[in-house]
């Protein structure tokens, strides 16, 4: 972290602070959060650089809420750290929340670290840009890092309108050299380039209409700045090692999600543009999510999800998402998620997850991860071999 | 109960029928009559020798509604006890709040407290007088709105022995009635109603209220599966009265006869007419209500 950027978080911090510290009738602090041991099993033994064959991992979110003046005003704090047993890089910690909000009742301001979530889809999120993705988290890209914001949400009769001012880029984490389900080679965050000459300085911005009318459910957003996922580059470090360097282009970004929820029918689509940048590109994503419910009166919740991503990037294949969710509505809210995202070019990506909760504040997560058939030209080669189990145990309080 | 409570919250008459309408409140009767015709065509139960049956059990039910009318919105703490068949406990915390909406379906706004792993996960309903509710979903780590879909009727809500469809708006206009009898229940009389679910999604084929007669509180329900096998029955018991006039349980207890669990349902700190308004509903308010 630059000293500038340091210094800007110090200030923010203690305006929320005295903020927090004005007098007024005070509502309770609420501490929450989890602790979680994680260990991932590679089935095929050690990586293709060597890199073990078990790891094992803890991390820690816990988070403060504290709302005053009648709840209009409120502080969430979400801090995350985690402790990884090989991959030096997934050995971190971020800010994922720290904000101050002021809510009206028909407009509200956030000021500080947030996440924001845009979109409908299942298997992958293409209009979710505001926040980057804390990618050795979880090669799903689910996890993000807090982004530094001013928020004016204006509601309205006809729909939310949401700005954004977004100062303080965030660069995408990569496994290091000893971490696995990485690039081969690896990506060296040393190299980082900007097209902006203001770099990870330059204050991106965003705006988006969404609304919900009858069973439709839509966003539409303009997105101007620093784009989130790098273009990689192989190029050669200082010591003369191959490596991917990460070049992260200026963009203009359109966008629209969309969905149509029908009976037991979720109809799901996504699209943007992309203009700017090493690799300007139009995607489209839609898809369906059909659920028969309470299954032989059972209780069992079937889903069945496909969606269809359409990429006119040359190297990115046209994809298809196959997957099916099966909800138990137990006591211990037992579910479980299986899926394959498939090309015919690159290969596929195998996927299970499952979750139970034990007791009351116990958690067991399961992940299962297969990688099929992954050609060498695609930028996931390197996690050809890396096809792994993951137990998690979390402890929430 | 959330029963009654939402179905005054969504109390289809209050909302079909502007203030004027109350002048018109005559023509109920006539308007019940031709429903009932209706009924005659198409309900095996509403045979044709026990119209006055049909007829009394639709007013009984008018009237318990009618009773619960204008509540404009209120807020709960509620507890929700899960029992094995081996008497293992789990438990739920959530909060509730419920605003009635004229011209259309109550809003309600449910928040999730414990268990800790769901903590702050928010479910959004928007109910309908006619067609599918709007429902949705707050999933704070990933601080997600999803809309989902509210045609789950007959499922498990959170793994208790309620089913969405016991918890969710229930309107006069979604049975069809029976009156069966009058009945003391302990030392309280009670008038004995069937109803006849119309939904096709519904779980049951059929209920058996048992509302007193003084007050118009059900304060029994037997619930009858698909194959008409008695299933479930809800007792509801420490009512309290709310502004001289809305009564609420204290406890909802239901217990489920054919896998022998049960689900106490216990209600805290209501609060009526609150001043709560519809921006308290919108999608934004999902993400700030933690």
């Amino acid at each position: 972290m630059t000293r500038r950027r340091g210094l800007a978080r110090a200030c923010a911090v203690g305006l929320i602070w005295a903020g927090v510290l004005a007098p007024g009738p005070v509502s309770a602090l609420e501490l929450s959060g989890f602790l979680a041991l994680e260990t991932r099993l590679f089935i095929e033994g050690e990586g293709d650089a060597g890199q073990a064959t078990e790891n094992l991992s803890l991390s820690f979110e816990p988070e403060i809420y504290h709302a005053w003046d009648d709840h209009r005003q409120s502080v969430q704090v979400t801090l995350f750290g985690r402790v990884d047993s090989s991959d030096s890089r997934r050995t971190h910690a971020d800010v994922r929340e720290l904000y101050w909000q002021y809510a009206a009742s028909s407009w509200e301001v956030s000021v500080g670290w947030k996440k924001i979530f845009w979109g409908v889809t299942e298997s992958v999120h293409i209009v979710d840009v505001i926040n980057q993705t804390d990618f050795v988290e979880d090669p799903d890209a689910e996890e993000k890092l807090g982004q530094a914001m001013v928020q004016l949400s204006l509601v309205r009769p006809w729909g939310i309108w949401d700005f954004f001012v977004l100062p303080g880029f965030r660069r995408r984490t990569f496994a290091g050299p000893d971490g696995r389900i990485r690039t081969l080679p690896v990506v060296d965050p040393e190299l980082t380039e900007f097209q902006s000459s203001k770099g990870e300085d330059h204050v991106d911005w965003a705006v988006r209409w969404s609304h919900s009318v009858g069973i439709f459910d839509f966003g539409l957003h303009h997105f101007n700045g620093t784009r989130r996922d790098p273009f990689l580059e192989l190029t050669r470090n200082a010591e003369g090692d191959e490596v991917f360097k990460p070049i992260y282009g200026q963009v203009q970004q359109f966008g629209l999600d969309l969905q149509a929820t029908t009976g037991p029918w979720l109809l799901k689509l996504e699209a943007v543009d992309v203009d700017g940048g090493r690799e300007p590109y139009r995607r489209i994503l839609s898809g369906f999510e059909r659920t028969f419910f309470d299954l032989a009166g059972k209780g069992l919740d079937l889903g069945v999800l496909a969606e269809y991503s359409n990429d006119d990037r040359r190297a990115r294949p046209n994809t298809v998402f196959l997957g099916t969710r099966l909800t138990f509505n137990d006591a211990q809210s037992t579910d479980l998620l299986a899926g394959a995202i498939v090309s015919q070019e690159q290969g596929a990506v195998w996927s299970i997850e499952g979750s139970r909760r034990l007791g009351d504040s116990w958690k067991l997560n399961l992940r299962a991860r297969a990688f099929v058939d992954i050609p060498p030209e695609s930028l996931i080669s390197g996690f050809l071999n890396d096809d792994y189990v993951e137990i998690e145990l979390v402890k929430f309080f | 109960m959330l029963q009654r409570l939402r179905s005054s919250s969504s109390d289809p008459r209050i909302q079909r029928r502007p203030p004027q309408a109350h002048a018109i409140l005559g023509w109920l009767p006539c308007i019940s009559w031709s429903l009932l015709l209706c009924f005659l065509f198409w309900l095996p139960v509403a045979e044709a020798e026990e119209p006055g049956a049909v007829e009394r059990g639709l007013q009984i039910a008018l009237e318990a509604e009618r009773r619960d009318e204008g509540f404009g919105d209120l807020t709960a703490h509620l507890e929700m006890v899960l029992q094995s068949k081996g008497g293992k406990e789990s438990r739920r915390r959530i909060r509730l709040r419920t605003l009635e909406v004229p011209s259309d379906g109550d809003k309600t706004l449910l928040v999730f407290d414990e268990p800790k792993d769901v903590q702050g996960t928010a479910l959004l309903t928007f109910s309908h007088i006619d067609g599918d509710d709007d429902q949705w979903l707050y999933l704070p780590a990933l601080e997600r709105v999803k809309r989902i879909s509210s045609s789950n009727r007959s499922g498990p809500f959170m793994g208790s022995e309620f089913a969405y469809e016991d918890l969710s708006s229930q309107e006069v206009e979604e049975y069809t009635y029976r009156y069966l009898r009058d009945e003391e229940l302990g030392d309280v009389a009670t008038f004995v109603i069937e109803r006849f679910p119309r939904d096709a999604k519904s779980g049951y084929t059929k209920q058996v209220v048992w509302i007193d007669q003084e007050a118009y509180r059900a304060l029994k329900i037997d619930y009858y599966d698909r194959k008409e096998t008695l299933l479930k029955t809800l007792e509801q018991s420490d009512f309290q009265q709310f502004l001289d006039r809305h009564w609420r349980p204290g406890r909802m207890r239901m217990v489920n006869h054919q896998n022998g669990k049960s689900t106490d349902l216990l209600w805290t700190d209501y609060a009526f007419k609150t001043g709560l308004e519809g921006s308290d509903f919108d999608r934004s308010s999902l993400a700030r209500i933690k």
